[in-house]
C-alpha cells in the first residue's frame, strides 16, 4: 500500500513533480552522455592503439623487460629475441590468436638530398601484420610489399611529419644510416613507397616503416625485437595474455608477455584523464540532482506535516513513514531515470544523424567523431545511481519525520 | 454491555505543562480518572481546558510530565514508541476534529490502511473494511477520495477507520465541531449506537451541549483540572 501511497502523493502537485522528474531526468541523461562519449573515446583509442600497430600482445625478451615496457624506448637496443620462429609457431596454436609477426624496433638518421632527420623505425612482416588486422594508415603512395625485398630493392614507408622534415614523397629514395648490433654504421637506401599516419604528430614526425628483411639486413642480425600477437576477440586479450605466458614459459630464452595496455602509456593518460573529468562532471550533477530533489521532498514533507501526524496517530511507525519518503524518492528517481535514458538515446541517433566531428584532441591528428556507445548496461547503471542520489536526497526530509512530535504534526496548519 | 467496573483507561495524577518562549502553561494539573470498559465518557470544558491535552495522553501521543496513564493495564510511559503505535494501531480507535483523512486515498482506502497496517490479509481487510463502512452509513461512498465527500461523510469514514480493527476505546477529539449542528448530531447519534451495539468504549472530548446533554458520562475540566465527574441515572 505504501508505494501507492507515494506515486498518488506524487500525483499531488504535479507541476513540482515534473520539474522533479526533468531536473532527475536531465541528471540521468547527462551521466548516461558523458559516459557514452568516454566508453566511445576510450574504445576508438583503444581500436586505433591495437590495430594501428600494437596489436593486442607483444613477446619480448624478458631481458629487454629491464629497458623498458614501451616500444618506442628499446628501440635503441639490438634485437634479442633467437628461434623467434619457433616461438611464433607455439603461439599461433594458441585458440584466439589470429596471427603473430615479427618485429624489429631500431633508430637512427635518414637523409634526403639535403636534409637529415633522426627517426624510430620498425621492421615488420607486412602480410603478417594484415593477417592480424594491423592497418598503417596511409595518407599517400601505398603500403611495403608483402615479399621479402632483395638487397638493393629495400623499401620504406614514412610517417607523414618525418617526410615533411626530409622533403620526401613516394616514389623519393633516402637513405637510412643505422648503428649495427656489433657497433659499426651502415647505411641502405630506400625506396619511399607510401606515407603514413600514426593519428598522433609526434609519432608521425619520427617513424618510418620497412620490411623485416630489410631491418635485419642494416642491422646484420637475424634476430628480431619481439613478436606482435593479434587476436580474434580483444575482449580475450588477457586470458590470452595468461594462456601465453604459461605456454612460453621454460624455454631456453626467458621471454615475457605484455598485454596492450601496458605499452600504451598514451592511452593510460588519456583514460585517466577522462575518468577524472567524469567524475568531476558526475559529482556535480548529482549533487545538482541532490539538492534540487531534496528541497522538492522536504517541501513536501513539510507541506504534509498534519497528515504524517494523523499517520502516527493511527499507528504507523516512523519506520514506516520513513519508507514511505523513501519510496517517493524512488519513484522519482525511477520516472526521471526512465526519461533520461530516453533522452539519452535520442541524443545518441541525433548524433549520428548529423555526423558531427570533434576537434582532434591534443598531440592527434584526426578529428574524432561526436558519438555515443551506450550499453544496455549503463541503462541499468543510471536508474541505479538516481535511486542512490534520490535516496541520499530523501535524507533531510526522513530526519525531520523521525523527529516530529506527533501532538505538534497534528495542530500544524 | 462491558462489565463497567474493569477499567480500561486509569489516569493517576496526571500532569501536563507545555512550554511556549519562556513561559510554562500547565495544561493538565494532577487528573485522576477512570474509564471502564464500555462507558462512553465525555470530557467537557472551554478551550484551553485540557481536553485535548488528556485524550492526546490517552492515546500516547504525548507524555505526561508527572503520573501515570495506564491503559489495559500498563503504564504507557514505560512502553517504547514502537509498542505505543502498535496499541494505537490495534486496541485504540481515534477520531479528530477535522476528520484528518489521507486525501490520496478514497474512503475504503482511508478505512483499509489500518488493517494493511496491522498486516491482515487482502480478504479479511475486504470483510473488514465493508462491515465498518456499512456501520457508518457508507458502503455506496467507497470508490470516492476525501475531497468529493461532505464533511458528515469524511467523519463518518474518518469514525469508520477507528472501528474497523476492532478496537478496545475510541478516544475522539471534537468529532462534531467541524459539522453543522444536524449533521454533527447524526454524527453523536452514530457514536451513542456503536457504544450501544459494539460495546466499544468512547472517550470525546467536546464543548457541544447536545452531546453532553445526552451522555451517559460526562467530565468537565477547567484550567487543567477535573472540576466535575457526572453519571447520568441509569434508565
Amino acid at each position: 500500500m505504501l508505494p501507492l501511497i507515494a506515486l498518488r502523493n506524487l500525483a499531488r502537485n504535479r507541476r513540482r513533480t515534473l520539474l522533479a522528474v526533468l531536473v532527475v531526468a536531465a541528471g540521468s541523461a547527462g551521466l548516461l552522455v558523458t559516459a557514452g562519449f568516454v566508453r566511445y573515446s576510450f574504445d576508438g583509442l583503444s581500436e586505433a592503439i591495437i590495430h594501428g600497430g600494437l596489436g593486442h600482445i607483444e613477446v619480448i625478451p624478458a631481458a629487454d623487460l629491464a629497458e623498458s615496457v614501451l616500444p618506442g624506448e628499446r628501440a635503441g637496443r639490438p634485437p634479442g629475441m633467437n628461434q623467434w620462429a619457433d616461438v611464433r609457431a607455439a603461439i599461433e596454436t594458441q585458440p584466439q590468436v589470429r596471427a603473430a609477426g615479427a618485429v624489429i624496433q631500431f633508430a637512427g638518421v635518414a637523409t634526403h638530398d639535403d636534409r637529415t632527420a633522426s627517426f624510430v623505425g620498425a621492421g615488420n612482416e607486412p602480410e603478417r601484420m594484415r593477417e592480424m588486422d594491423i592497418e598503417t594508415r596511409l595518407r599517400a603512395g601505398s603500403g611495403l610489399p608483402d615479399a621479402p625485398p632483395a638487397q638493393g630493392a629495400d623499401a620504406a614507408i614514412v610517417g607523414v611529419g618525418l617526410a615533411r622534415a626530409l622533403g620526401v614523397s613516394p616514389g623519393d629514395t633516402m637513405t637510412v644510416i643505422v648503428s649495427t648490433v656489433d657497433g659499426s654504421l651502415n647505411a641502405v637506401d630506400v625506396r619511399v613507397t607510401g606515407l603514413f599516419s600514426t593519428g598522433l604528430q609526434e609519432l608521425d614526425a619520427r617513424m618510418l616503416q620497412v620490411h623485416l628483411r630489410t631491418a635485419q639486413r642494416v642491422l646484420g642480425t637475424p634476430l628480431v625485437t619481439s613478436l606482435v600477437v593479434g587476436l580474434t576477440d580483444d575482449a580475450q586479450a588477457g586470458r590470452v595474455e595468461a594462456a601465453l605466458q604459461t605456454a612460453l614459459s621454460g624455454r631456453g630464452q626467458p621471454l615475457t608477455v605484455l598485454g596492450w595496455e601496458v605499452r600504451a602509456p598514451f592511452y593510460q593518460q588519456v583514460r585517466g584523464l577522462y575518468l577524472g573529468i567524469f567524475v568531476f562532471l558526475g559529482t556535480i550533477v548529482a549533487l545538482l540532482v541532490v539538492l534540487s530533489a531534496a528541497n522538492t521532498l522536504l517541501m513536501s514533507m513539510l507541506e504534509r506535516t498534519r497528515e504524517f501526524g494523523t499517520l502516527l496517530a493511527i499507528g504507523t511507525t516512523r519506520r514506516q513513514l520513513a519508507a514511505l519518503m523513501m519510496l517517493e524518492a524512488n519513484w522519482l528517481a525511477l520516472g526521471g531515470g526512465a526519461v533520461g535514458c530516453a533522452i539519452a538515446v535520442a541524443v545518441s541517433a541525433g548524433l549520428d544523424l548529423l555526423g558531427i566531428k570533434m576537434p582532434p584532441p591534443p598531440g592527434a591528428v584526426d578529428p574524432v567523431d561526436l558519438a555515443l556507445m551506450m550499453l544496455p548496461g549503463d541503462f541499468l547503471w543510471a536508474m541505479v545511481v538516481m535511486a542512490m542520489i534520490l535516496s541520499v536526497a530523501a535524507v533531510p526530509a526522513i530526519l525531520r519525520l523521525v523527529r516530529l512530535r506527533i501532538v505538534d504534526a497534528l495542530g500544524h496548519v | 454491555m462491558s462489565d463497567q467496573a474493569t477499567p480500561v483507561f486509569a489516569v493517576h495524577e496526571v500532569s501536563r505543562t507545555y512550554a511556549q518562549g519562556r513561559v510554562h502553561v500547565p495544561a493538565l494539573v494532577g487528573v485522576n480518572l477512570a474509564v471502564a470498559a464500555g462507558e462512553f465518557v465525555v470530557l467537557a470544558g472551554p478551550s484551553g481546558s485540557g481536553k485535548s491535552t488528556l485524550l492526546h495522553l490517552m492515546a500516547g501521543l504525548d507524555q505526561p510530565d508527572h503520573g501515570q496513564v495506564v491503559f489495559a493495564g500498563t503504564d504507557l510511559a514505560a512502553l517504547s514508541e514502537d509498542e505505543r503505535s502498535a496499541i494505537r494501531r490495534l486496541k485504540l480507535g481515534v477520531v479528530f476534529q477535522a476528520f484528518n483523512l489521507v486525501p490520496v486515498l478514497t474512503a475504503y482506502e482511508n478505512v483499509e490502511y489500518g488493517l494493511w497496517l496491522s498486516g491482515a490479509p487482502r480478504t479479511t481487510r475486504r470483510a473488514r473494511v465493508d462491515r465498518a463502512l456499512a456501520a457508518v452509513g457508507l458502503s455506496h461512498r467507497s470508490a470516492h477520495r476525501p475531497d468529493h465527500l461532505s464533511g458528515g461523510e469524511r467523519q463518518r469514514v474518518a469514525i469508520a477507520r477507528a472501528l474497523v480493527n476492532d478496537p478496545v476505546v475510541i478516544l475522539a477529539d471534537e468529532p462534531t465541531a467541524s459539522l453543522d449542528s444536524v449533521t454533527g448530531l447524526q454524527i453523536v447519534q452514530l457514536l451513542f449506537d456503536l457504544n450501544r451495539g459494539l460495546g466499544t468504549t468512547f472517550v470525546l472530548a467536546t464543548h457541544d451541549h447536545a452531546v453532553m446533554a445526552r451522555a451517559p458520562r460526562v467530565v468537565t475540566l477547567a484550567d487543567g483540572r477535573i472540576v466535575s465527574d457526572r453519571r447520568a441515572e441509569a434508565p
